[in-house]
């Protein structure tokens, strides 16, 4: 086992972890403007994975376009669901949020398993399976694309957030509502307009991982369990923290991986994310808010 | 570094001084429990004529019998039915300590039914430790598990949605540590051989359904009985005051942090012993059904359909939800067989979703106070009631 072997494997799971911290950045998104746990989060990828499959398998095409339809599609379902559904519980307390979200994340993971069945199916786009070298690291095509549009899109996010009005209006929103209102925004709408972009971001990076790992509706509470691992770690409602949060879990399922097996592979993050909480209970990113009472 | 050693220390530390506090207290609750048992019995008693009508009563009065005779006169089915929703009221009531007494939402409390499911299956297979003796280990080691999980999930500075997450990280642990283990059975799971004689064994928790019925109708009502006793504490009212304000509670000299983490504590221990009932009934154990989320789901199902926070409504909503979800899972099985080549089994874990989620919009209250309100089983309120 060389240094450039566990190189190798390292640059993966940074890789990797890149669309985690997309799809965390969905999450975080959410919860940071709404204010609830998106616990559908597995759902929604699921969704965007099975969307880019079948662009692969029915229309032979590479499943990358199907990322704006399922985009745009779960933008507005998830701007629906805010509007009609979940707002009508906006400020209502945690205990009466949660068993929704809870009902919501279970009727979104086992409503794709009933529709889709439970197989697994590929979407790998045709012919794209060679690997890049450079010195002694080598790369996955397919993961380095992957990573790349994670890393775009991730930075038209940061762009939105601190250039755009819609985009220091959901901020505002986030920081404080009451203080949005009083400002004239419209609260509700950029909740529900939240909402809609949270699912947007984590349906897209359900398309990527779709391209780089396997495919069945089951993986659902997975990739959810992966992405609040992510969060605590980071810190919830932090996008720096998903980001950091999502390499760091990238690299550490790599790595447990290739050194403790594939069905042990979530056990390292668990771990991190725990012993992060004994020595920052916020997560990486919260400097203050450890100090602060409820 | 420095930090990290500081909180390793403190942790050390605070983990000693708890289990000194927690034997003292023990040892001091041992000499004073038949008192407290009777005191609590009586409680229940009177709140029991306090908050209820007197057509409540009188309903009370004629579910009763019907309860105790049940297997003379149900098929096989029926028992069935109602073995699973006693055990879902036991259970509800369990969780409903940490969710609604003590304002913290837990998804993972499979974790501690599969490892009190785990130690007597194991104890018993491994080192031939029957089921009631097993619970000497289990409960508290269940008890200690919770007091790590509210540990951690109630830090100060978290809030509710922390800790349902850091709860969903330790049943992962659990499923991966459960499918790993040699002792565990690995993914395989543990299988109990059948019982070597016919004929009903109390004190092995062997025989009939009829036996099983009897034992978790006792446990069912007993745990009903001790959740009373315990909301009418000292420690339950700092419980719920944790749950109303924090910040008044605190003020009020309650600490908040060890008032969550004994709540999850008693709430684990309590959940401990329903494992131990199902590893005996169902006879087989396996890591991916028992540590997961559908499993959580099952257990929180009953007590927010029924009414979080209220010491009847877990029982309803167990005795509503559960013979719904077997009559679910009947039909996708028969589906399945019938040659319909589609799996439906997750139409359960979806139908158990959208009732929930009807519940949190429509009914937050639960069904319980609605029901006592609708069929005047309850004083109206402002005429005082039970917690």
């Amino acid at each position: 086992m060389s240094l450039a072997f566990y190189l190798n494997i390292v640059t993966g799971g940074l890789l990797t972890g890149l669309v985690y911290g997309l799809a965390a950045l969905g999450l975080a998104l959410i919860f940071n403007v709404v204010g609830v746990i998106n616990l559908a989060h597995g759902g929604v990828l699921v969704a965007g994975m099975l969307a880019a499959s079948w662009v692969a398998a029915a229309r032979g095409a590479d499943p990358l376009l199907a990322l704006p339809a399922v985009a745009a599609g779960l933008f507005v379902a998830g701007f629906l669901l805010q509007r009609l559904v979940i707002g009508r519980l906006d400020g209502s307390p945690e205990s009466r949020r949660l068993p929704l979200m809870l009902g919501i994340g279970l009727m979104a993971m086992n409503g794709l398993v009933l529709l889709a069945g439970p197989n697994g199916r590929a979407a790998h786009p045709p012919n794209a399976a060679d690997a890049l070298s450079a010195g002694p690291l080598l790369f996955d095509r397919l993961e380095l694309r992957a990573a790349l549009i994670a890393l775009m899109v991730t930075a038209v996010l940061v762009f939105f957030f601190n250039v755009s009005r819609t985009g220091k209006a959901l901020r505002a929103c986030a920081d404080s509502p009451f203080g949005a209102r009083v400002a004239g925004l419209d609260v509700a709408r950029l909740r529900a307009v939240a909402f809609g972009l949270g699912a947007a971001v984590t349906g897209t990076a359900g398309c990527l991982l779709a391209q780089i790992g396997p495919v069945r509706p089951a993986l659902a509470p997975g990739h959810a369990l992966t992405a609040f691992v992510i969060v605590l770690i980071g810190g919830l409602g932090s996008v720096e923290g998903a980001l950091f949060g999502g390499l760091a879990v990238g690299v550490a399922e790599a790595l447990g991986d290739t050194l403790l097996g594939p069905d042990l592979k979530s056990l390292p993050g668990c771990l991190l994310a725990l012993l992060i909480l004994l020595w920052r209970p916020g997560g990486f990113a919260a400097v203050t808010s450890s100090e602060t009472a409820e | 570094m420095r930090p990290a050693v500081l909180v390793l220390r403190n942790a050390l530390g605070t983990a000693l001084w708890l289990g000194l506090a927690l034997l003292a207290r023990l040892a001091r609750l041992a000499g004073s429990l038949p008192d407290r048992a009777i005191q609590g019995l009586m409680d229940l008693w009177a709140d029991l004529l306090a908050a209820t009508t007197w057509r409540g009563r009188l309903l009370g009065l004629a579910l009763l019998p019907v309860l105790v005779t049940l297997p003379g006169w149900a098929g096989p089915a029926t028992l069935s039915v109602m073995i699973s929703a006693l055990w879902f009221a036991y259970v509800g009531q369990a969780w409903n300590l940490m969710a609604g007494f003590a304002g913290r939402f837990s998804l993972g409390h499979c974790l501690f039914v599969g490892l009190g499911a785990y130690l007597a299956a194991g104890l018993f297979l491994h080192h031939g430790v029957g089921p009631w003796p097993g619970l000497l280990l289990s409960v508290p080691a269940a008890a200690a598990m919770g007091a790590l999980v509210g540990a951690l999930g109630c830090r100060r500075g978290l809030g509710p949605v922390h800790f349902a997450l850091i709860t969903l990280v330790f049943v992962e642990l659990a499923r991966l540590a459960a499918g790993h283990l040699e002792w565990s059975g690995g993914l395989d799971g543990l299988v109990l051989p059948p019982p070597s004689q016919p004929g009903n064994a109390p004190l092995a928790l062997r025989g009939t359904p009829a036996l099983f019925y009897y034992v978790i109708l006792a446990m069912a009502g007993l745990a009903l009985a001790l959740c009373r006793l315990l909301t009418g504490s000292a420690t339950g009212y700092r419980w719920r005051a944790a749950r109303e304000d924090p910040a008044a509670a605190a003020a009020a000299g309650v600490d908040v942090h060890r008032a969550r983490i004994s709540a999850m504590a008693v709430s684990a221990a309590l959940t401990a012993p329903a494992g131990m009932f199902q590893a005996f009934y169902a006879g087989a154990l396996a890591p991916d059904q028992l540590f997961s989320l559908t499993r959580s789901v099952e257990i929180l199902l009953g007590p927010v359909v029924g009414g979080v926070g209220t010491l009847f409504g877990p029982v309803l909503g167990a005795l509503v939800v559960s013979p719904l979800g077997d009559a679910l899972s009947d039909l996708s099985a028969r589906y399945l067989s019938s040659g319909g080549g589609h799996d439906l089994s997750a139409l359960r874990p979806f139908c158990y979703g959208a009732v929930l989620a009807a519940v949190a919009l429509l009914l937050p209250g639960g069904l319980w106070p609605w029901l006592a309100r609708k069929l005047r089983l309850t004083p109206p309120p402002g005429a005082g009631g039970p917690p």
